[in-house]
């Protein structure tokens, strides 16, 4: 049974009994002693298991209730157990420490009685399990799509984590990593404060500054970059280092609403008592660990922080359930024992908990979790987007073309207010599909005419990135698009970016176009890269000889999509047997992908080859339901190409990656009567299932 | 690991799938196809709305006329990809006549043959197109012609039903509305999209003639059938309403002490409905919550929130070139700057650009209003003016005379009637 009990003083019993009658007649269900404990229970045991059960727990307060010892034991036990208290006040008094921090209702007059009465029943309504219409379980954090859609006073009714990351080398990953562990810290506990994570962009120090003098809702700020030597570095608006001393960084949070500062890495003691006393913060959290400790921290820490917990007691909390005794990793440094966060009053508290990455609206881009280095590329890339509307990235396959553009997006992507679409080229793709993509990002009625739409973009700031450009499969469409291009206003916000193996006719020698041509790694940034791979995927041991590991370096041709495999591969086959296969491929560094492909499709059984030859007749991505229809053993196939990455998958959706595509149509490409018989079980399956969605 | 939700107008997965569908309809309707054309038929019908929805009209109709020409003239498969092709061409700009045209020559066909489930869907479609065209009458003929035809069918005549609930609610007629609905929902399967759209239909009804808790319960049967279903915004929309009617609630009590839990309750729900329409890419319905909230703000006197969310509202407008949303924005910003510290000026400049946007627009109802708004405005100042030096009262003279100016360009001459009565009793003094 879920209720909700009350915990009070017998001497408030007229009181009570009026409020617990009002109660139930909102049909809310109601523990209390009086009528609830029945004869020949046991009093305690039947008081503890009520309040066990309970779900909420009303607090009267009243010199009584606080001078009671039942009542003190109660509201210990409802918040070591996580319950929602809910305290009410029926006459004044001094409150136990742990009653200190959370709202009450005011029930102590006539005047206000009655519309604080219905408060109340409102917040009870709104707990899962007390109500016909509320046994919803805790929200899901919802991504925002445009960070200009945010209001600042719709903050103010959550727990605020600012988030600053100027990680060049793996912000994005730092991010998803956080909005995962925010995303899961808000569903732990029910009926919890909902969180808000804001990621700022671009991550520099007068952006940091503004947020913080017009958010008056930011309360904890997380910061991730490089530190040196306690010096913080920090990014320009171009994605330049700036340094930022410690004493630099305390005059920005002087008067900031700030309360917490989070930081990931580590700086010195002194740094930290710098930091507190120089400005308003209360507590200084710095972070060493990584990877899933990290994680489990982080997720635990807000978690604690959203039922009201002092940030001590949040910090023990996530050091107690990562389970590590040395807190050398995890340092909490705090002006006072009990430092409290603000939390606005209960019925004021928002539901739905929201993550804004800091991005314009973004449609179709694909997220690259694994980019490092090719730092210079990305900077040129968009010191030549600034001046040209068309920029063409060009490089061989698998050299990571895509991977700088999505990186480029994460980064930089707040540099184009009005959103960004991602057009990943196929034989079937058209102008019109793209004009409607863009249509749809400016929100506009997919009837809105050429013209119109070409008028609008020269006064948005758009970019529009057509991947695999190569791929296109028809002149005329592909000149149609062309002529779209070409009167885009060059000065204009509004830019195109096309990556492609080679150039394009009519695409390519367009007047102001610029090109990149990418090229392998430097060395180092293929090192670095190797090293985050090999812990992501717990190969230390295996790479514990640094003979094998530079051998290892060496042989991937700097190429990132190599490297990938290759560490995959070692996974998979073991580390000698990798070696062996870059041994063979980087035989002949132009033909990399087409001789990796070739590799894996032939340790393939024939019937998984054969159903790879099949899925080539389908355009695009496809999920399991569907080439069940094809083939029935399909289940063994995707694992098998999925394991050698000659299949992606993302949810339930499963792609062929364009290179394998390629591979499959110069090998083995189907013929009409295959492709026919694919084409008929794919009608015969959707006609059944009510179409093709 | 908890996830993180964000829908959008099409997901990856079905982007896909539409994918994939083109390159079978593009291969499979070549003349040399051996495919069954029965079957590309069924696979075109069933996806059509999905086309239609996602801009590729255009690409829908050359493949429902290539299968067409593969199906027999006398088959109802014929006829029922006419009425899809009636349907399609109603959504191309400039080709409203030959739908109109292919809608009637089909339904003739359909009165020559005994198929009354076709013709009556037939109809249904055809009455949405006259309702397109605003030709009410001519609809709710077509309706209820589908009616007769439909009795047999309880999931289609809900469907009928509730298409002429809309019209009547169209026609202000809500009682009569409220019938249909009622008999709509008594018929429905209770789930799916044409459900959640009758609920919402069925309360906004409701509240109408005042059946405020029979509305809170559609409401609330909405938002868990729109979450079963993952219609997001459809969802936080149904929120919105159920905020309306907390806040009409409110309205109705005198005395503040009691209307303030309802207006609290109203804000909590537009808050939620926010938080819902935030990862949606649909600024507009945001933008007019972001209002709504505004509105509730000022009446709460709670003026810094009231105008960050009233001028983000406005922002959101203007991006969308959304001018008749924007004009009734820069009223109630206007009416909130007077609110908030009586500030004239900044109040004036907004209802002068709110009734140069209505307008712009021809929306006379906003243009009304802005002026009504302004009329108090001066009035508030003349009142001051009053007792004020001589030179003071020049300039509010100036300023009433500018505004009369106006109003008389924009063809309200009772509104600058009224200018000049305060004009003159200020000259007066």
């Amino acid at each position: 049974m879920s209720h909700i009990f009350v915990s009070y003083s017998r001497r408030n019993l007229t009181f009570v009994t009026q409020l617990v009658k009002e109660l139930q007649q909102a049909g809310l269900a109601v523990w209390f002693d009086q009528i609830s404990i029945q004869p020949g229970d046991i009093w305690e045991a039947a008081i503890e298991k009520g309040l066990k059960e309970a779900i909420a727990v009303i607090v009267i307060i009243s010199p009584d209730s606080m001078a009671s010892e039942y009542v003190r034991k109660e509201v210990n036990f409802a918040q070591e157990s996580d319950q929602l208290i809910l305290p009410v006040l029926y006459q004044p008094a001094q409150l136990f420490l742990n009653l200190q921090t959370i709202q009450w209702v005011d029930l102590s007059s006539e005047t206000v009685y009655p519309a604080n009465l219905q408060k109340l029943i409102a917040v009870l309504n709104r707990e899962p399990g007390l109500s016909g219409n509320s046994t919803t379980p805790p929200e899901e954090a919802v991504a925002v799509d445009d960070t200009r859609k945010l209001s600042p006073t719709l903050l103010q009714r959550y727990l605020h984590v600012v988030i600053f990351i100027a990680e060049q080398t793996a912000g994005h990953l730092a991010w998803r990593r956080l909005a995962g562990s925010i995303s899961t810290a808000s569903q732990l506990h029910t009926g919890a404060q909902a969180l808000a994570l804001t990621r700022l962009n671009p991550p520099t120090v007068s952006r940091l500054t503004a947020l913080l003098a017009t958010s008056p809702s930011a309360q904890i700020l997380h910061l991730i970059c490089r530190i040196e030597n306690d010096v913080f570095f920090v990014e320009d608006e171009q994605g330049r280092d700036i340094e930022l001393s410690i004493g630099d960084l305390a005059r920005i949070l002087q008067r900031s609403p700030v309360k917490v500062l989070v930081i990931q890495g580590l700086i010195s003691t002194v740094g930290i008592q710098k930091l507190l006393e120089q400005s308003s913060l209360q507590a200084v959290l710095t972070i060493g660990a990584s990877g899933v400790a990290q994680q489990l921290f982080d997720e635990h820490f807000y978690a604690t922080l959203t039922i009201g917990k002092p940030v001590q007691e949040a910090y023990q909390t996530a050091l107690n359930r990562v389970g590590i005794d040395d807190t050398h990793d995890f340092q909490l440094v705090a002006k006072q024992d009990a430092v409290l966060l603000d939390y606005p009053p209960i019925e004021k508290r928002a539901v739905q908990p929201i993550i804004d990455p800091g991005l314009p609206p973004m449609r179709n881009v694909p997220i690259n979790p694994d980019f490092v280095g090719q730092g210079q590329s990305l900077l040129e890339l968009g010191e030549k987007l600034n001046d040209s509307r068309q920029l063409m990235i060009y490089g061989l396959s698998g050299i990571g073309k895509s991977w700088l553009a999505s990186e480029f997006i994460s980064r930089y992507g707040w540099r184009f207010s009005d959103g960004i679409v991602w057009v990943q080229v196929s034989e079937q793709t058209r102008a019109e599909d793209i004009f409607n993509q863009l249509r749809l990002l400016l929100e506009l009625p997919l009837s809105t005419p050429l013209v119109e739409l070409e008028n609008i973009l020269r006064q948005r700031r758009v970019l529009m990135v057509l991947d695999q450009a190569n791929d296109w499969g028809n002149v005329a469409e592909l000149s149609e698009l062309a002529q779209f291009i070409s009167r885009l206003d060059p000065m204009g916000g509004t830019r195109v970016m096309l990556t492609s193996w080679e150039s394009i006719s009519g695409l390519s020698d367009m007047s102001g176009a610029r090109d990149l041509t990418l090229v392998e790694m430097q060395p180092a940034d293929a090192e670095t890269l190797i090293q985050k791979l090999i812990a992501d995927h717990d190969l230390a041991a295996e790479f514990e000889d640094k003979q094998v590991l530079r051998q290892f370096v060496e042989k991937t041709a700097f190429t990132p999509w190599l490297i990938k495999e290759a560490i995959r591969a070692a996974q998979l086959d073991g580390l000698e047997a990798a070696l062996e296969d870059l041994e063979t491929l980087t035989a002949d560094t132009t033909r990399l992908f087409e001789h990796h492909v070739g590799e894996q499709y032939q340790k393939l059984p024939a019937p998984t080859q054969a159903f790879l030859r099949q899925l080539q007749g389908l355009s695009d991505g496809f999920d399991r339901r569907l080439v069940q229809a094809i083939d029935s053993q399909s289940r063994e196939h995707l694992r098998q190409l999925i394991q050698r990455q000659l299949l992606r998958r993302e949810d339930r959706l499963y792609t062929i990656p364009p290179t394998v595509r390629l591979y499959l149509r110069q090998r083995y490409p189907l013929s009409e009567a295959e492709q026919d018989t694919i084409d008929q079980q794919v009608i015969r399956y959707w006609v059944q299932a009510g179409g093709a969605k | 690991m908890g996830t993180t939700i964000n829908p959008s107008a099409l997901t990856r997965e079905q982007q896909a799938a539409l994918n994939n569908l083109r390159g079978v309809l593009g291969r499979q309707l070549r003349p040399a196809s051996k495919t069954d054309p029965t079957l590309l038929a069924e696979l075109i019908l069933q996806n059509a709305l999905l086309m239609r929805e996602n801009g590729l009209a255009s690409e829908l109709l050359d493949y429902l006329q290539r299968v067409r020409d593969k199906v027999e003239a006398g088959n109802p498969l014929h006829a029922r990809l006419s009425i899809e092709m009636a349907v399609t061409l109603d959504a191309i700009d400039g080709q409203q006549q030959t739908a109109g045209e292919l809608f009637q020559t089909t339904l003739a066909w359909y009165q020559a043959h005994s198929l009354p489930l076709a013709e009556g869907q037939a109809r249904i479609a055809f009455g949405r197109f006259l309702i397109h065209r605003s030709q009410l009458e001519a609809a709710m003929a077509q309706y209820q012609e589908a009616l007769e035809l439909l009795k047999d069918y309880p999931a289609e005549t809900a469907i009928a039903q509730s298409e002429i609930g809309r019209v009547l609610v169209g026609q202000g007629k809500f009682s009569e509305a409220v019938s249909r609905f009622e008999k709509a929902y008594a018929l429905s399967s209770g789930d799916g999209k044409s459900t959640v759209r009758l609920l919402n239909d069925f309360a906004a009804a409701l509240i109408e003639l005042g059946e405020m808790e029979r509305a809170e319960r559609l409401l609330h049967e909405g938002i868990e059938t729109s979450t079963q279903q993952g219609l997001w915004l459809v969802r936080a929309n149904l929120r919105r309403q159920m905020a309306y009617i907390y806040h009409l609630r409110a309205e109705k009590l005198n005395d503040a002490a009691s209307a303030q839990p309802y207006l609290d309750e109203a804000e909590r729900l537009l808050h939620q409905t926010i938080a819902e329409m935030l990862p949606l890419q649909n600024t507009l319905d945001l933008a007019v919550v972001y209002h709504d909230l505004g509105r509730i703000e000022t009446q709460q006197r709670q003026f810094a929130e009231a105008e960050a969310n009233l001028r983000l509202s406005l922002k959101l407008f203007q991006r969308l070139g959304n001018l008749r949303n924007e004009a009734v924005a820069e009223i109630t910003l206007g009416t909130l700057m007077i609110l908030k510290n009586g500030d004239i000026a900044a109040g004036n400049e907004h209802l002068h650009r709110s009734l140069q946007l209505a307008d712009k627009v021809g929306d006379g109802f906003t243009l009304r209003q802005a002026a009504e708004t302004l009329t108090r405005l001066h009035q508030l100042q003349a009142n001051r003016a009053k007792t004020q030096p001589r030179e003071i009262r020049i300039q509010v003279i100036d300023q009433l005379s500018f505004s009369r100016a106006k109003l008389v360009d924009y063809g309200l001459p009772e509104a600058a009637q009224v200018m000049t009565s305060m004009m003159t009793e200020l000259e007066a003094l």
